[in-house]
């Protein structure tokens, strides 16, 4: 008789998709908040007369 | 600069179609393991979220080789997205072969050669960014961790091979003469390595492109405090 894994498969494969889901929400994140700090400095850069 | 080339969108897509058509692999096309059960279907991804694991500890020493054979900033920020991506999926296989050890070795965790190594590896990769943190010049933060990320490759050969070596009660699946896995089982397992292979060249693209952007962020920074 094979014997009932499935809550372990379960388990297993909501590491494995809730693990990669975090990753790539967290380079979206890190990328929206580079972009913004990105155009603060640029704007900084333009009030002192050091545009890029 | 700013919005993602046409292939990397496309990348993502292939990604994304090749990820849908494994798991439906796994879960419809490969069959039931008799002794293990359902369980055993977590060895697909298991395994291929290990070999993401060490594809990116391959490619951060040979960028921080790279690196420090000509001193261009591009692959020190390369050689730290491989690092990142090659930490995160170590550690989704770590803990993905500790839920299948439990029902089959009825403990979430052995002192076993092969999960001694993996661990070992780990670290090795968390103190990488723990060194990054403590130097603060950055070109001899780029160049101590080039070399660090060359000599904590030794950790990757020495885990694949540990349960050759060692005595181990880490499966071998596959061995230099055979493949211990029926054809299906077999096919949904290469077609799970080829699928993360093209995830992992997606990921790298991204990290890079946030690498180098944060670069271009601390440069303007430094430009502003002259």
């Amino acid at each position: 008789m094979v014997p009932d894994t499935r809550t372990y498969m379960i388990a297993g494969y909501v590491v494995i998709f809730s693990g990669m889901a975090v990753y790539v929400l967290s380079l979206m994140w890190r990328w929206r908040r580079r972009l913004a700090e990105l155009a603060q400095v640029e704007e900084e850069l333009r009030e002192i007369g050091k545009a890029p | 600069m700013h919005k993602a080339p046409k292939a990397l969108r496309l990348l993502d897509g292939v990604s994304v179609l090749l990820l849908v058509v494994a798991t439906g692999m796994v879960f419809l096309y490969a069959p039931v393991e008799r002794t293990m059960g359902l369980v055993q279907k977590v060895f697909y991804f298991h395994v291929s979220a290990n070999w993401i694991g060490m594809l990116g500890f391959l490619v951060a020493a040979v960028a921080g080789g790279i690196y420090l054979a000509r001193g261009n900033r591009f692959w020190d920020v390369l050689e730290v997205a491989a690092v990142e991506i090659g930490l995160v999926f170590s550690l989704i296989g770590i803990v993905t072969g500790s839920i299948w050890a439990r029902p089959i070795w009825n403990t979430w965790w052995t002192w076993d050669p092969r999960l001694v190594t993996v661990a070992v590896m780990e670290l090795i990769y968390i103190a990488y960014f723990m060194l990054r943190q403590g130097i603060e010049d950055p070109e001899r933060r780029a160049r101590y961790a080039a070399v660090y990320a060359i000599v904590g490759f030794l950790s990757v050969p020495l885990t694949f091979l540990s349960i050759r070596f060692y005595r181990s009660i880490h499966p071998v699946v596959i061995t230099s003469s055979s493949a211990q896995l029926s054809p299906k089982m077999f096919q949904t397992f290469m077609f799970s390595l080829f699928t993360f292979t093209v995830l992992f060249v997606d990921l790298l693209w991204h990290r890079l492109r946030l690498g180098l952007l944060s670069e271009q962020v601390e440069r303007l920074r430094m430009k502003l405090s002259e």
